[in-house]
């Protein structure tokens, strides 16, 4: 019984407290109670990790919820991704009340919103089928668009709209392919989908749904090519909402694309190689465009994308090596959580950067942090750690990626194309890491080590409160630790997701700090430099241009592609057909009305005793004469002799 | 005492024509009388709906087999409580609203007849009784739509009744040929004619007959292809008529569908047969067209007309899937776009009475001149596109899945189709409804860069106000907790005897 309720209040008391800022009218009162449920939520969320054994398969239902019902269960991933979302609200809340200080337009509606999406999120984690999954997803994408907004400004109503169409479309192909699912299984419980689908794999449609369903939460996560929202809407939200979006609401992506390469289409050797193609390609251009860009907010915008697509991969070499799926599966799990605590300082400290130079334009803010110690601590805390060096944990979570696909090219033992491939994907995974190393140093550079510009030197008194400060200690201590002991650490919390993931725990250690999966690290960081300083430093960042993006946004899919149908062509199209199909029965009675009631357009003119006979106008004779009783009668004649001759020699 | 039965029925026809006798001149007074009635017609229902449930009552026999006979049967009841509950919040609305047209005394005689005629479609025991009052309706309602008499509102509804009476003249075919059969009397569950124990010859021609009733009946509930009246005759309706037109009035075809259907030919004779194939081609066609036509518009009560096109279309669509699920969905379908396309109108018809805005795109930046509004029409909005925690939702997740039940060939095809358009009509809608939401709050009106931004309160006063918000809260819990409402439907849905 106290489980249950344990449970509903994780997921219903943030989505109520949503409802606080119409009662409550000061924001610090309502900023200080969902700091408090934050932290509760935490508790929450840490003693059912630990107790994970516990409860694991309890089913906690609410039969009457939406008409169907909705339910919960904890499972090892869900419980972890709720831990990771109660901390990162945590942060974002705390920051929220410094970075809204000095404009608190509209900020009571900002944290209705934000509570509410938190409950969501969390009933995403914590749901036991997918009919509660998809609820909370929508309620989660929709609500978030207030959020995504709420500048108000040109950008963030541009990104806005962006985000709105790609969640809305989303959520309507995940419905979708929700129904075919339904009617071909008859269950949606995640824990059963595995067993409900092991007989369909031969079917089209469940790959049909799978597929459909995958759109959806590819979108959340900004998988390529649904990622055309994701770096206009990062940048434009306010930063505690950016590390949000960031940290978890792609998170919620990764664990939908789990849940259908894992359960619905398990063991497709086809769809995992999709998956590993789009997750190979999302991680590329991320990092590729992250290089690129000369936006604080927007670079780590694309390195969330393509940090993403590293966990992708993860989930599609976990598929592909099956039995020895272990290391790919830990992996994933763990690089998702580093990807959270990293994204969080990250778009934390841009949040800093923006509240007190209000720019993000990487010439406006240069040498921002080199009066700062305290920000270059934490900024290199999380750059070392998301670059992948060692005794960071990113290092730990990227080495066990790189080592599953090393083992998949062994697995192949003659040259083949399937070998080609993987050795293509390995190569991509290097080259991505060189770029990630390459465009943290960049940022680096820029913030600590430039000169200050003329905006920074006009702050005088840094705006960075103490809360923020202990908040950030703590995540990048949690980040620090993990690193430098993964074995206690890292290790167990892997484990914990391990029959979520569908593999054996690890048997034995993998040794980390060997020299083989230090070589890998080196080759990345080699990478990078020789990308930074050889590549970039010759063409785009120049000492008397400053930065500048090359490309610049100039050709995007969502620009030529997509708006273009969805917005122009295929609403022409079919609003023309559906015009037609609108005056179907209009245009009958108009033909109706030609034909038996035409109007006379003769004036009738009243002479006297010709009341009843209009005069003739002999200008006028033709149309009077067709106007005639006489003359509809010689038609009616006419018709009459054609059908007569048509049944006389027809028939 | 079962003559309880025909009170609500004729109570409001009486008292509405009597109003023009009276001339009520002063406004609390006419306003404590319609609302009287209105009340009384509702307290009514629900005791006929109670006590004299499943009772047949005749009030006269014109000739053998042409009963005048009333009963509360479930279908009935699920309706006639709609109907009323609709016309009282609505009745209580255009007490404000109506200043802005003037002559209020015709419009409330004749709204309130309407709701007498809707009951008596609701009540109607054999397809006699509810064609006089599906044709009184129509009558009663051309007065609620020419309300302004401008030359453009006698017009539109001219267009209204033409269409009307020609759809019921399509009807009246049918009903004509059932009633040639032996035993198809009164309604009953299943169906009569498969009861009369009839060759299959002589039933060949059922379908035929059932695609010409259907289509003709259809006009009321806006099916193509006699769809055509709605978005000529709600934009010029006063905002209360054109919400009931097209949330409460289009449901008297889907009470008439549902009778010929389902009480007098029966599930099984239609299931297979090309009048199912028809009907749900058409269904498609109109819930497509309907959504595609509502995105392109820019005037928005023609915008939400042309969405009462397609959403009413849900209906007929989930019904002739022909299974129980679907059924359920259509049903609640027809309560869930009640609450829904009233509440649009409602707070379309505020905006208008406040401000005189009529198109979409004068509506930018509107959020914070008249915040509870939007916050309804959002809500409204998000139940129609079918967004979880809404009602919409509800309906539309039990319509899909009962679609996609059927398990033989080419008609699974259909259905699937049917499936696929109702999610791309989610997201037209969500074009044409949520993104009037979006720009409405988030947006700001730029367009004039006033010096001085003083955001005036345009809200529309507690009147109108408050019928909005029990609607929109009608919406909230049935998105939460439909329960008892699906337990009591999956009765209505069980007497169709399919």
């Amino acid at each position: 019984m106290g489980i249950n309720i344990l449970i509903l209040a994780m997921v219903f008391v943030p989505i109520l407290l949503g409802l606080m800022p119409l009662f409550v009218k000061n924001d610090k009162t309502v900023n200080l109670t969902l700091v408090i449920v934050s932290i509760i939520e935490l508790i929450c969320s840490l003693y059912l990790l630990f107790n994970i054994d516990l409860y694991n398969g309890t089913i906690i239902s609410l039969n009457w919820f939406a008409g169907l019902g909705i339910n919960f269960e904890v499972n090892g991933l869900g419980i972890l991704q709720a831990v990771a979302t109660s901390l990162i609200w945590i942060g974002a809340s705390v920051f929220s009340k410094e970075y809204f200080s000095n404009k608190s337009k509209n900020i009571l509606r900002y944290y209705g919103f934000f509570s509410v999406v938190f409950g969501a999120t969390m009933g995403i984690f914590l749901a036991s089928d997918l009919f509660t999954l998809f609820i909370f997803f929508e309620i989660m994408s929709l609500l978030s668009y207030p959020l995504v907004v709420h500048n108000q400004d040109q950008d963030a109503i541009d990104a806005g709209n962006s985000y709105l169409a790609f969640s809305v479309i989303g959520g309507l192909v995940m419905l979708m392919g929700i129904f075919i699912l339904y009617s071909l299984t008859g269950t949606l419980v995640i824990s059963q989908l595995a067993t409900a689908c092991s007989n369909l794999q031969a079917s089209p449609m469940l790959v049909a749904s799978g597929f459909m369903i995958f759109v959806g939460f590819a979108i959340k996560s900004g998988l390529f090519p649904f990622n055309g929202w994701l770096p206009k809407s990062y940048p434009a939200s306010p930063a505690p909402f950016s590390a949000c979006l960031s940290s978890v609401l792609s998170k919620t992506g990764v664990y939908g694309v789990i849940i259908v390469t894992f359960r619905i289409l398990q063991g497709n050797v086809a769809w995992a190689s999709f998956v590993l193609a789009i997750g190979v390609i999302t991680m590329f251009f991320g990092a590729f465009f992250a290089f690129l860009s000369k936006d604080l907010k927007e670079t780590l915008a694309y390195s969330s994308m393509s940090q993403i697509g590293f966990i992708t991969v993860g989930v599609a070499m976990t598929q592909l090596l099956g039995e020895h799926g272990t290391i790919a599966a830990y992996g994933t799990v763990l690089h998702m959580f580093n990807h959270t605590c990293i994204k969080l300082i990250l778009f934390t400290l841009a949040g800093v950067v923006y509240q007190n130079i209000h720019s993000l334009n990487l010439n406006d803010i240069s040498g921002f942090g080199r009066k700062n110690p305290l920000i270059k601590v934490y900024y290199s805390i999380a750059a070392l750690s998301i670059m992948g060096i060692p005794l960071f944990s990113g290092f730990i979570s990227k080495t066990l990626l790189h080592e599953a696909i090393v083992e998949k090219i062994w697995m192949f033992d003659t040259f083949s194309l399937g070998a080609g491939l993987m050795q293509l994907s390995e190569m991509m995974f290097l080259l991505s890491g060189g770029f990630t190393v390459a465009y943290m140093l960049k940022l680096f550079i820029v913030l600590f080590i430039n000169k200050p510009s003329t905006k920074v030197l006009k702050v005088k008194n840094v705006l960075f409160t103490k809360q923020t400060k202990i908040i950030l200690g703590c995540v990048s201590f949690i980040l620090l630790a993990m690193g430098l002991m993964p074995y206690t650490i890292m290790d167990n919390i892997a484990g914990i997701t391990a029959s979520f993931m569908g593999v054996h725990p690890l048997d034995s250690q993998v040794n980390y700090f060997a020299f083989v999966n230090i070589k890998g690290a080196l080759i990345s960081v080699t990478i990078g430099l020789i990308l930074y300083f050889i590549v970039a430093k010759n063409s785009f960042i120049t000492k008397e241009k400053g930065y500048v993006n090359p490309w610049n946004g100039k050709v995007s899919v969502e620009n030529l592609i997509y708006k273009p149908i969805i917005f122009t062509v295929l609403p022409n199209v079919f609003g023309f057909i559906s015009r037609i199909f609108d005056i179907f029965a209009d245009l009958f009675i108009y033909i109706f009305n030609f034909i038996f009631c035409r109007d006379t357009k003769i004036p009738p003119s009243f002479f006297e005793g010709k009341k009843y006979s209009p005069k003739e106008d002999a200008s006028n004779k033709k149309i009077s004469i067709t106007k005639s009783l006489e003359y509809s009668l010689l038609l009616y004649g006419l018709g009459f002799v054609i059908i007569m001759l048509y049944l006389l020699f027809a028939v | 005492m079962n003559f309880i039965t025909i009170i609500p029925v004729f109570l409001p026809i009486f008292l509405g024509a009597l109003m023009f006798k009276l001339n009520i001149q002063d406004r609390k007074k006419r306003e404590k009388y319609v609302s009287a009635v209105l009340g009384a017609t509702l307290l009514l229902t629900i005791i006929t709906n109670f006590i004299y449930f499943d009772q047949r009552f005749t009030l006269m026999t014109f000739s053998a087999g042409l009963d005048f006979s009333f009963k509360a049967d479930s279908v009935a009841v699920l309706f006639s409580s709609i109907f009323a509950i609709i016309f009282l919040l609505v009745g209580i609305y255009s007490f404000e609203y109506i200043k802005h047209d003037g002559d209020d005394n015709r419009f409330f005689a004749f709204y309130i007849a309407t709701l007498g005629a809707l009951i008596g479609i609701a009540y109607a025991d054999n397809l006699f009784t509810m064609y006089l009052f599906y044709e009184m309706l129509s009558i009663l309602s051309f007065a609620l739509v020419m309300h302004t008499k401008t030359k453009e509102s006698i017009a539109a509804a001219k267009k209204y009744i033409y269409y009307s009476l020609f759809g019921a003249a399509l009807g009246l075919i049918g009903i004509f040929y059932f009633y040639s059969i032996p035993s198809a009397k009164g309604f009953e569950a299943g169906g009569v004619l498969l009861q009369a124990g009839l060759s299959q010859e002589s039933l060949a021609l059922v379908p035929v007959f059932v695609i010409i009733a259907v289509i003709g009946f259809g006009c009321k509930a806006g099916m193509f292809p006699l769809h055509g009246w709605l978005p000529t005759a709600h934009p010029l309706a006063p905002a209360p008529a054109s919400s009931v037109l097209s949330g409460v009035i289009t449901k008297a075809g889907i009470i008439a569908i549902i009778r010929v259907v389902f009480f007098t030919v029966g599930a099984d004779i239609i299931r297979g047969s090309i009048a199912q194939y028809v009907i749900l081609g058409l269904c498609i066609i109109t819930i497509f067209i309907g959504s595609m036509l509502a995105y392109k518009e820019n005037v928005l009560k023609k915008r939400l007309a042309y969405s009462t096109v397609s959403q009413v279309s849900y209906v007929i669509f989930g019904l002739f899937i022909l299974n129980e699920v679907a059924a359920i969905g259509a049903l609640l379908q027809v309560v869930f776009h009640a609450l829904a396309k009233n509440t649009l109108f409602l707070c379309a018809g505020a905006i208008i009475y406040k401000t005189h805005k009529t198109k979409c795109s004068e509506l930018i930046g509107m959020g914070k001149q008249m915040p509870k509004t939007f916050a309804c029409f959002t809500i409204a909005g998000l139940s129609l596109v079918g967004i979880p925690f809404f009602a919409g939702f509800v309906s539309k997740w039990y319509i899909a899945t009962g679609a996609l039940l059927i398990d033989s060939k080419p008609l699974s095809t259909i259905a699937f189709i049917g499936v696929c358009v109702l999610m791309i009509s989610a997201l037209l809608t969500a074009g044409y409804l949520l993104v009037v939401s979006a720009k409405a709050f988030f947006n700001e009106n730029d367009t004039k860069k006033n010096a001085v931004k003083k955001v005036e309160n345009k809200e529309a006063n507690n009147t109108m106000l408050i019928p909005i918000g029990i609607l929109t809260c009608a919406i909230i819990y049935f998105g939460i907790r439909p329960t008892e409402l699906i337990d009591f439907i999956s009765t209505v849905v069980q007497s169709f005897g399919m």
